[in-house]
């Protein structure tokens, strides 16, 4: 079942993997900026824009996340905020990889968990 | 309020982002941030933050394209695979790690490369967009375009006459389709005023022909050309979004053009603007005796090839075609001819291929002067290398293996200059869209599709691999040829004659090349000063313009036309401020002109050959209002009524021309029609430039507004109010007397010059940027060669002045030696500068003349750059301790 599945998934980089989540975290109010600041501030690591905006894109062209436009905002200077959500192909894909990783730690919790 | 980041970090922060991404995403992004930033932290903090902004993403950008150079420069040093591959391995990689170790040289060779390659690449990519592929429709390549203008008139528009069209429509074989269309315009009525717009009115078949489908409701078809049914309009996206905020609903709603109602059916899609910057399309209903006229020409005409039928064989048969009507319409068809060309061809600007081929000459030049530099800054490398090279001789290797090796050096050097290229190109395209005013832009198909694309990435690669080869055999040649016993020699003297005068030479045609670039840049940028800030003929200073046209539907006669005039031009004197207001039919530095025929009383007229002038309808205050001077004769009166005698007034030109050596005035001509009445001349007027173009001493007759009431008019305010608020007023007093009529081209006539000219000044800068890159390679190039010289001479100046030889002897000498290759170069490149020169005349019409004190100016120039440059390492030789250079090697 599990290689089945893994097998008619997409296969998710690490990066990939990080924003879909960010996109989770940040709910209804899912576009570049907060995706882009939820990333930093629960990774530490630095994200530059482009490399965000060219994964978010990327994502949409493979159907793991959709996106609409929003209203011109003054305070974007009359640009739109693009709002992104995950497919169905998406949440299937963010699933299949956790479990992938879980089942490959099963039996290592104790070298790899911070607190053990 | 808001605070906006500041301008220059945006307009960076865009060039470094990736072009799609800017818009709705980085550009919102930081626009967002910053506020959020701004609000929490203050303005300052904010402005700050967004500079760091801007440097990751430098960064990044830097971190990317250093990431592919690398990847490629890796694939070349350490190819895998097959045995050809590996063998070029192998050439390669030495050649890349003998780079290396001069790496100061490479570095400059790679930028004066890059350089020269970029204003190539920059004016091929232009070249590209607005000549080869303007527009983006699909099957182009298939579209054809008819004209029969006359053969001295190709530089009008392409005109057909509707009545020969239909024919053609009809009995033409080798087109699966054919359309026409012509460029109207209307006042746009709107809440509470109008607005002029351009409209192209269509055939039929105009959208499928260019293979447009709508993006709401329908476009214009067969349907709309039947009579009476033809009250449809397809709005541009442009005009939908800017009056109707996009919505579809729009479709079925009616809106009013000159008083009249249309429906509109359906929206273009966004992008689609041809005829360039039309707002809307309306069916174009040929009817009744329409269907019939051979005499005037007002339409573009194009069709399809039908499937297997070569552009030739179209072209055949039109010719055919058109034979016979002229044959049928021997008067109407007189001296026309049919024109075939290919769409593209055909709906360019006129000059804009001659001007890019100059373009591409002047890149071309500075490449080659670039080459030069490489070439010497290659030789100089031979010269150090001498000794590995004769080692490599003295342990066996070939002549042709060092030439190899040498040259593969040179392609080397040429795949890393290429793209960086390709950056000089993007960064230049990047300043030339920001350059074009926006109001010319949507004149120019194409402007918006310029960039770097793959095809430019490999043209630019192969003339970059064909100038190694140029720049590097010469080199490679002179190095390849050592004598293994003289280098071998410690300390031995590495100069041969031959090589520093091949060096020498090489410096002579740069600074050749570099003359006739210098002219024509002088040359357009003294055209383009003269154009834009020279002497008009009259005074620009504090009058603003606003132009009306009067509808027939809302002003059918003359009466009503003189009255409306007459009425805004006393409301317009009214307006507190103003010191006097005018009208006239067509203005100087306008996009409209008017001409007439022209009959001079007793005189015999050949009716094949009538002569025709500018004619312009005038209130009697505008001369004085515009301070043309009239220095013989009469102005305009009040007595000039309708019912008076007609009278005119004659520019200088047109006495000169007509009437040389004698006074016009009492003369009597016809303007116009066989039928309109005989017009006294009452009056000489001086000469106005009119456009930089092409009729800058036009022979021009003016006419009282009063006798001849013209729909165009074109207000005059001379006033020292600010003009914006003037501007203001006079739409209101507009408003007033009629709110249907739609002012445009409100503003000041300095405006209307600068938008007149832009197109001279922008070849102007081009061509200046060509010349001051010119000027700084020879310069370089000078400055190198002595540098050089004084170097390897150091032993012998030491010796000489250790015999003697005092600072300004050594002084002079150096200096003498660079003012020596400067005043040869100068001299050879005067020659080429003339003919350049003429081939820029011809392209620009007269606008620029050949002038030779500018060839005096600018031989003073390249003098004093070269001997600056000389100057440098001459001093240097001049300081130098004599002991110390004889205790060197």
């Amino acid at each position: 079942m599990l290689f089945r599945m893994a097998a008619k998934t997409p296969y998710l980089g690490e990066f990939e993997q990080l924003l879909l989540l960010a996109v989770l975290q940040c709910g209804n109010d899912a576009y570049a900026v907060p995706i882009r600041k939820t990333l930093e501030a629960r990774t530490g690591r630095r994200a530059s824009r482009g490399a965000v905006h060219t994964s978010l894109d990327r994502l949409e062209t493979k159907g793991l996340l959709a996106s609409r436009m929003g209203e011109p905002l003054a305070v974007r200077g009359g640009r739109a905020r693009r709002y992104y959500a995950l497919t169905r192909d998406g949440l299937v894909a963010l699933r299949a990889a956790r479990l992938a990783l879980r089942t490959l730690s099963s039996g290592l919790e104790s070298l790899l968990d911070l607190h053990p | 309020m808001t605070v906006t980041p500041p301008r220059l970090a945006e307009r960076l922060a865009r060039l470094l982002s990736d072009r799609a991404q800017w818009d709705d995403a980085i550009g919102g992004d930081l626009r967002e941030e910053f506020a959020a930033v701004a609000g929490a932290e203050g303005p300052g903090r904010a402005r700050a933050w967004y500079w760091r902004q801007v440097l990751d993403l430098a960064g990044d950008a830097g971190s990317r394209r250093a990431r592919s150079l690398w990847s490629f420069l890796r694939s070349v040093a350490r190819p895998e695979g097959d045995s050809p591959m590996r063998s070029l391995g192998h050439e390669i990689r030495p050649a890349v790690r003998s780079l290396l170790r001069q790496p100061l040289s490479a570095a400059v060779i790679v930028l004066t490369l890059a350089v020269g390659l970029g204003t190539n690449a920059a004016v091929l990519g232009m070249a590209d967009a607005l000549v080869l592929r303007p527009f983006p429709f699909q099957g182009v390549g298939e579209l054809v375009a008819f004209a029969e203008n006359r053969p001295d008139d190709l530089f009008g528009q392409y005109e057909v006459a509707p009545g020969n069209y239909l024919e053609w429509k009809e009995q033409a074989t080798s087109f699966s389709e054919m359309g026409a269309f012509t460029i109207d315009s209307f006042n746009f009525a709107g809440a509470d005023r109008a607005e002029r717009i351009d409209a192209g009115l269509v055939s039929g078949e105009f959208f499928s022909l260019l293979r447009i489908t709508p993006a709401h409701g329908r476009l214009i078809d067969e349907r709309d050309q039947a009579p009476g049914g033809d009250r449809q309009v397809v709005l541009a996206d442009a005009l939908w979004q800017r009056r109707f905020a996009g919505d579809p609903a729009v479709i079925g709603r009616t809106i009013t053009l000159d008083g009249v109602p249309y429906t509109i059916v359906g929206i273009a899609p966004a992008g689609f603007d041809f005829p360039s910057a039309v707002s809307l399309w309306a069916p174009l209903a040929l009817a009744g005796d329409e269907r019939a006229n051979r005499r005037s020409y007002y339409l573009t005409a194009f069709g399809r090839l039908a499937p297997g039928v070569s552009f030739e064989e179209a072209a055949a048969e039109m010719e055919t075609l058109h034979a016979r009507q002229r044959e049928a319409h021997p008067n109407d068809l007189r001296d026309r001819r049919m024109w075939v060309q290919t769409f593209s061809g055909a709906m360019i600007d006129a000059g804009l291929p001659r001007i890019l081929v100059l373009w591409q000459i002047a890149a071309l030049l500075v490449l080659a002067i670039g080459c030069a530099n490489v070439a010497n800054l290659l030789l100089a490398r031979g010269a150090t290398r001498q000794r590995e090279l004769a080692v490599r001789t003295a342990i066996g290797a070939s002549r042709w293996r060092l030439i190899r090796q040498l040259l593969v050096e040179s392609l080397v050097l040429a795949a890393i200059a290429a793209p960086v290229a390709l950056m000089v190109a993007s960064a230049s395209f990047g300043v030339l869209r920001g350059a074009m005013p926006a109001e010319l832009v949507r004149y120019v198909a194409g402007w918006d599709q310029m960039g770097v694309d793959w095809r430019l990435g490999l043209v630019t690669l192969a003339i970059a691999f064909g100038t190694a080869l140029v720049f590097g055999a010469l080199p490679a040649l002179q190095a390849s040829r050592p004598s293994p016993h003289t280098s071998l020699k410690d300390g031995g003297r590495s100069v041969v004659g031959s090589r520093g005068r091949l060096r020498r030479s090489l410096v002579v045609v740069e600074v050749a090349i570099a003359v006739p670039l210098l002219v024509v840049s002088g040359m357009a940028a003294v055209g383009a000063r003269q154009f834009a800030s020279g002497p008009q003929g009259y005074d620009p200073d504090g009058v603003l313009r606003l132009r009306l046209v009067l509808p027939t539907s809302g002003y059918p006669d003359a009466e009503s036309r003189r009255r409306v005039t007459r009425q805004l031009v006393e409301q317009m004197r009214a307006i507190a401020g103003v010191e006097d207001a005018a009208s006239a039919s067509v203005l100087p530095s306008s996009s409209s002109n008017q001409r007439r025929d022209l009959r001079i009383d007793g005189r015999p007229i050949d009716p094949a050959r009538i002569d025709s002038i500018n004619f312009r309808s005038v209130t009697p205050s505008y001369f004085d209002l515009m301070r043309i001077p009239v220095p013989g004769g009469r102005g305009f009166g009040p007595s000039d009524r309708a019912d008076a005698e007609p009278v005119a007034i004659v520019s200088q030109a047109m006495a000169e021309r007509y009437w040389p050596g004698e006074s016009p005035i009492g003369a009597r001509i016809k303007l116009g029609a066989e039928t309109e009445p005989w017009t006294t001349i009452v009056g000489v007027t001086g000469d106005t430039i009119d456009d930089w173009f092409s009729s800058r001493r036009a022979a021009a007759a003016y006419v009282p507004a009063e006798q001849v009431a013209s729909q165009l008019v074109n207000l005059v305010l001379r006033s020292t109010l600010d003009p914006a608020v003037l501007a203001d007023s006079a739409r209101d007093v507009v408003a007033r007397v009629d709110p249907t009529l739609a002012p445009f081209d409100v503003g000041t006539m300095i405006d209307a010059i600068r938008v007149r000219t832009t197109g001279i000044r922008f070849i102007g800068a081009v061509m200046m940027a060509f010349g001051v890159i010119a000027l700084v390679l020879a310069a370089v190039g000078v400055y190198g060669v002595m540098a050089y010289s004084v170097a390897e001479r150091r032993q012998e100046i030491g010796i000489r002045m250790a015999l003697g030889a005092t600072a300004s002897h050594v002084l002079r000498q150096t200096v003498q030696g660079g003012g020596r290759m400067a005043a040869l170069g100068i001299a050879l490149g005067l020659g080429m500068g003339f003919l350049l020169a003429r081939l820029m005349e011809s392209a620009l019409f007269g606008v620029v003349a050949l002038e030779w004190w500018l060839f005096a100016a600018i031989s003073a120039i390249l003098a004093s750059v070269a001997l600056v440059a000389s100057f440098i390492p001459a001093r240097q030789a001049a300081h130098m301790d004599p002991v110390s250079a004889l205790r060197a090697d």
